[in-house]
């Protein structure tokens, strides 16, 4: 045991060459100092070897003692060299600065996002239950649930469709000024982002614009033209509206599932449902311009199913036009 | 329908098909159905985004496709902050979206139910000024007072339409016109019909030179005798002036 005792506490080659370089340096600084640390220094150095037998130790204990600092190197006042900041307080401001920036992070970005979070889960489950109390079925499933749906039978929604879709590509012409006159004589409500058959456009504007339209009078002879040039380009809409008077329902195809925002101007049933409804007032204006009273009533019928079926939730759930939803305050 | 009934005489069943619709858009409210749908799908919108599933607000999460380059890297990162931002302010604007609807909704509830004389208007919600994080969301408020202005003219026009074809059927039962609405009720109409412009007292009928006006007292509030400029009417006219009988 005792013959392996050295080789146990043998220092590492590494460690022994940075300690020998430290002592060199050490040394070297020693030699460098002005000649008064020089002169408290070297009592301290023959105190060393008085007390050590005045002789020199280090070669005796062998190859670890060799390269140990001298014990004077070891035990003198440190040197103003020595009391230099070096590199580590450097380092420690780095990493100050370092946690300093970390922190302004969290206050500025993260904990503002956190309380984001946590306040909005507690408002949402307060506004939930607001709703909840003001009308207990007011969730997309209930309203679905609520919907009397009308027979397929019953339903004229074919027809509607139909007529919307007879129509020629129309040209690219939104909802304008011109086109006024179907809410201010008829009170239709025009689903925006359609475009507008151009001669639909065209056509009774001239009598609002003009104020020629007078309630019990015929249309004057000029737009009287124009309305037969319109009926006589458009032969299959009446029939197709006769049709429509037979059914007694009419209801737009109610959603499957949650139907996604949609503002683009295309075919959408309420589209459909305007379309058919600007078709059946000129049908209307058409007939009692001939004095086809009947006819003329016919066409009140097939309106009032129109009428109808705007007030159906179906219609108003999905088929809103979502613009209007978004516009500006 | 004011051209139609100045044009000729409906018959009666159809005057009262006419009527059952008035009747039906009366009770119902667009405004109040469309808050009311929008609430719901708002809610399933935004409870889909929280699942995890951005169909509904896809156009919110544009990424900017590009080749490679420094501008496109940090246009990347910038969508990427954005959509953490997204994430963590949904359930907030959630929030904000059910609780700024429901109060339209109770208010044009109000607004609807005043008009039939079931109770008062309560005070206008105000119009929430949008915060940062709604701004990321393109939330937009719809301006509502509008909408419902123009719910209640056309209740006013339906109420003038329902009158009118009532003082229509009362003309052919009884070969003369009404000399006052308060003689339609209870035989043509169940009730007087308001004025909403000059709440409580009814609609007003006036006698012209070729048949009667029923008019409302208009924005002005002032009764300009059926005025068809200052205030709302519904001209009906004597048969013999009718265009159908006048060939």
């Amino acid at each position: 045991m005792s013959a392996e005792r050295p080789d146990q506490t043998r220092v590492p080659d590494a460690l022994l060459a940075s300690v020998s370089s430290a002592i060199a340096r050490s040394d070297t600084e020693a030699s460098q100092a002005s000649p008064a640390e020089d002169r408290i220094a070297a009592p301290a150095r023959d105190n060393c070897g008085a007390r050590e037998g005045g002789k020199p130790q280090a070669k005796q204990v062998g190859v670890l003692s060799e390269r140990l600092p001298s014990e004077a190197a070891r035990t003198s006042a440190p040197t103003p060299a020595q009391q230099e900041p070096g590199p580590v307080p450097a380092r420690r401001w780095w990493l100050l600065l370092l946690l300093g920036l970390t922190f302004l992070l969290l206050s500025v970005v993260i904990f503002p996002l956190v309380w984001l979070m946590v306040s909005g889960r507690a408002d949402l489950a307060r506004a939930i239950s607001a709703d909840d109390a003001y009308e207990p079925g007011w969730r997309y499933r209930d309203l679905v649930a609520s919907i009397r749906l009308v027979p397929e039978a019953e339903n004229g929604w074919p027809v509607v469709e139909g007529l919307a879709r007879s129509w020629p590509p129309p040209p690219n012409v939104r909802l304008t000024k011109s086109s006024e006159w179907l809410k201010e004589i008829y009170g239709i409500h025009w689903h925006g982002g359609l475009p507008l058959p151009g001669y639909l456009s065209a056509f009774p504007s001239a009598i609002v614009a003009s104020g020629r339209c007078v309630w019990h009078e015929r249309l004057p002879t000029d737009v009287a033209k124009e309305l037969e040039e319109i009926m006589a380009a458009a032969p299959h809409v009446w029939p197709a509206l006769q049709y429509l008077s037979h059914f007694p329902g009419l209801q737009c195809p109610v959603p499957g599932s949650v139907p996604e925002i949609d503002a683009h101007p295309r075919l959408s049933p309420a589209n459909h449902l305007g379309i058919a409804f600007c078709l059946a007032v000129l049908c209307l204006e058409w007939h009692l311009q001939h004095g086809r009273f009947q006819d003329a009533e016919r066409c009140l019928h097939v309106l009032c199913l129109m009428e109808s079926a705007y007030c159906d939730r179906a219609f108003c759930l999905p088929w809103r036009n979502w613009s209007e939803f978004w516009a500006v305050p | 329908m004011e051209r139609v009934l100045a044009f000729t005489e409906l018959a009666p069943p159809t005057l009262h098909r006419l009527a059952s619709v008035a009747q039906q858009w009366e009770n119902y409210s667009p405004i109040v159905e469309d808050l009311r749908a929008a609430r719901a799908l708002y809610h399933e919108y935004f409870t889909a985004f929280e699942r995890g599933d951005p169909r509904y607000f896809g156009f919110l999460l544009s990424s900017y496709r590009a080749p490679f380059s420094i501008e496109a890297l940090v246009m990347n990162l910038l969508e990427r902050c954005r959509w953490v931002l997204l994430k963590c302010s949904a359930h907030k604007v959630h929030a904000r979206v059910l609780r700024y609807y429901l109060e339209w909704q109770q208010w044009a509830q109000q607004a609807w139910d005043s008009t039939m004389g079931r109770s008062a208007p309560g005070p206008l919600p105000s119009v929430p000024v949008r915060t940062w994080y709604e701004e990321l969301w393109d939330i937009r408020w719809p301006y509502m007072p509008a909408s419902i202005d123009n719910d209640l003219r056309r209740l006013l026009y339906l109420r003038l339409l329902r009158s009118a074809i009532a003082a229509e059927l009362f003309r052919k039962e009884h070969g003369r016109w009404p000399s006052h609405l308060g003689e339609l009720v209870p035989d043509y109409l169940n009730e007087l019909p308001c004025d909403l412009y000059n709440a409580p007292n009814p609609l007003l009928l006036r006698r012209t030179a070729e048949g009667i006006v029923i008019y409302s007292v208009g924005e002005n509030g002032t009764d300009d005798g059926g005025d068809p400029v200052r205030d709302y009417t519904f001209f009906l006219y004597d048969v013999e002036y009718r265009w159908a009988h006048r060939r």
